[in-house]
């Protein structure tokens, strides 16, 4: 697994509305490099304020034009000051980084699970398994608060996907959590879950519901975690997860190096 | 001053005991893994060199997270020293570190007495890959916990210092490095300690112990409460330190906090350090003590400076 250190220039920033953005530039190196459920970790600012710099997830990437999509929500100072950033500007950027998602078996179909931003990565998979041109069936499960924070269902069904979508306050798709709607999905009619793979992105407790399901099931998945990091290259411990070993032992995880993709089952969901 | 030197042999290697730095750059303990982390995004012999993340004798699981967040100009931690021990680390860590003619600065620390430090050194002081032992008696991150705030440091008694440099001292030929605590009254009867005790050089300083909360959670911002503080807004402290320390002892300091730049290296060599330590600089750019490494040399040459120990001597006071 090859990181680089880059000073890249910024193609387009572009204002999605409701506080969310998609930041683009091209690096030929990164972008070859880059596989669904790596990140990047960009420095928002060249002064001391942010002085660490925040990982982002790779949303999409074109390894033949080098062109790399990063999508943010406005959160707090630094992602503020990134949306500020016009075309032209440079940024530095260390990437790709982590460990992507497991491409499924030949076959195999999947099952994408989304609360809000988490959808950012998961759309880079998305692309990549469209770009497989196979039979393979593949659902996008994408879940929200509400209607305005539903992240890009028209781009999941124009890559490909089923597209079912629900909001915990039911002004879209089906009411409650995504958890519940993949619960609702796999109990359907006609669908095998051992036939699937879930890869699954989300704030924590939309994943423990997600692995909880799963687990249900016995269906196979993978969950992609954020963490708050200093390096994002596997130095500084910052970034831990407590985990269960498969003989019940505890220890920790770093979420960039040994992630940020996880088994479902993987993380002690408990002592998060 | 040095205007007869040839330029083009500005000589920047540095002396630790019998360990010789090629350049006076090496990395701060903990902020460097176990160096394979950097090892892409530069050539590792430019360093003067490798300092490890610290280790112990048995794994260590560490503190719970969330384990760093910023802070202004800076940022806490508290990892509370998560490392495989020992045994891992000679069989699994060393092999990479030793491929790459860097020499390796290994960090140690105990979890419970001095017998571990002695312990530790003993078996490093049979490892010739190692070519010198840092003992981290300033860690804030052990021990710390809400129930027993504040239990001592052994860098924080010059009478404790003096024993435990004493007795690793007695079992190890190896050049020792002491890390020092900047959370004391006075850091330089701790250095002349650790002097007098046969240390063979200082590091100063390690994190300042410091505290956020997050007003809207109402929850500490770092999982133990407390952690250190590291970068750029510790750095005039550590200037302050190093610059004290330098004046009072004869053995090498190592300075660091909050080098993020040249030109806040050459204020560690200016203040009286022999050597400087990249720390929370490497997260900010991992390739930062390559960059670190040129520009002092570029600067001794700017400023005619033959050797780090004029360089050492170079700064001006006013009127």
């Amino acid at each position: 697994m090859k990181a680089f250190e880059k000073r890249v220039r910024i193609i387009s920033n572009r204002d999605l509305k409701h506080g969310r953005f998609i930041l683009s530039f091209r690096d030929k190196q990164i972008a070859g490099a880059a596989s669904p459920g790596q990140f990047l970790m960009v420095k928002a600012s060249s002064g001391l304020f942010p002085l660490l710099r925040r990982p982002f997830s790779i949303h999409n990437c074109s390894g033949k034009n080098g062109r790399i999509d990063v999508l943010y929500e406005v959160k707090g100072p630094g992602s503020r000051l990134l949306s500020q950033y016009p075309p032209g500007r440079v940024l530095e950027v260390v990437g790709p980084l982590g460990n992507g998602f497991s491409l499924p078996e030949k076959g195999r179909g999947v099952i994408l699970v989304a609360g809000g931003m988490g959808a950012a990565p998961l759309f880079f998979l998305a692309s990549r398994l469209a770009a497989e041109r196979s039979k393979r069936r593949v659902y996008a499960l994408l879940g929200a608060c509400g209607k305005n924070r539903l992240c890009r269902p028209a781009e999941f069904s124009a890559a490909g996907c089923s597209v079912k979508l629900s909001t915990d306050d039911g002004s879209c798709g089906s009411a409650g959590y995504v958890s519940g709607l993949l619960d609702s999905f796999l109990n359907s009619p006609g669908i095998i879950p051992s036939a699937y793979v879930i890869y699954a992105c989300g704030p924590r407790p939309m994943l423990q519901a997600t692995a909880f399901v799963a687990g249900k099931f016995g269906v196979q998945g993978y969950c992609s975690l954020e963490a708050h990091m200093a390096c994002g290259i596997g130095a500084c411990m910052g970034c831990v997860i407590p985990v269960r070993s498969e003989e019940g032992r505890e220890a920790y995880k770093r979420v960039c190096q040994d992630g940020p993709v996880f088994p479902l089952q993987e993380p002690d969901w408990g002592k998060m | 001053m040095g205007e007869d030197v040839v330029m083009s042999r500005i000589r920047t290697e540095v002396r630790i005991g019998r360990m010789v730095l090629r350049t006076p750059v090496t990395v701060a303990s903990g902020t460097f893994g176990y160096a394979s982390e950097f090892s892409g995004f530069f050539d590792l012999r430019v360093l003067g060199a490798v300092t490890t993340k610290t280790v112990t004798l048995r794994p260590r699981k560490g503190n719970v997270p969330p384990r760093t967040c910023e802070t202004p100009a800076g940022m806490l931690n508290s990892v509370g020293l998560e490392n495989p021990g020992i045994e891992v680390f000679l069989k699994e860590k060393m092999p990479f570190l030793a491929g790459h003619k860097v020499p390796v600065i290994v960090s140690i620390a105990s979890e419970s007495d001095n017998r571990e430090f002695i312990e530790l050194a003993r078996r490093l002081d049979h490892c010739r890959e190692a070519a010198a032992i840092e003992l981290n008696i300033s860690c804030p991150n052990i021990r710390h916990t809400t129930a027993r705030p504040g239990t001592a440091l052994i860098a924080q008694d010059a009478g404790a210092t003096y024993r435990l440099v004493r007795a690793v001292r007695a079992v190890t030929k190896k050049p020792i490095i002491t890390k020092l605590s900047p959370n004391v009254t006075d850091i330089v009867s701790i250095a002349a300690a650790a002097e007098e005790a046969g240390s063979d050089a200082v590091a100063l300083i390690n994190t300042i112990t410091g505290m956020s909360i997050d007003a809207s959670s109402r929850k500490p911002r770092i999982g133990a409460v407390i952690g250190g503080l590291s970068g750029p807004a510790i750095r005039p402290v550590a200037v302050r330190m190093v610059w004290e320390v330098s004046r009072k002892v004869s053995i090498p300091v190592i300075g660091m906090g909050g080098i993020c730049d040249t030109d806040s290296a050459l204020e560690f060599l200016l203040a009286g350090a022999s050597a400087v330590a990249v720390g929370t600089g490497n997260f900010l750019k991992p390739s930062l003590a390559d960059e670190i490494v040129k520009g002092i040399r570029e600067y001794m040459r700017a400023n005619r400076f033959g050797s780090v120990s004029m360089l050492r001597k170079g700064m001006k006071y006013a009127r």
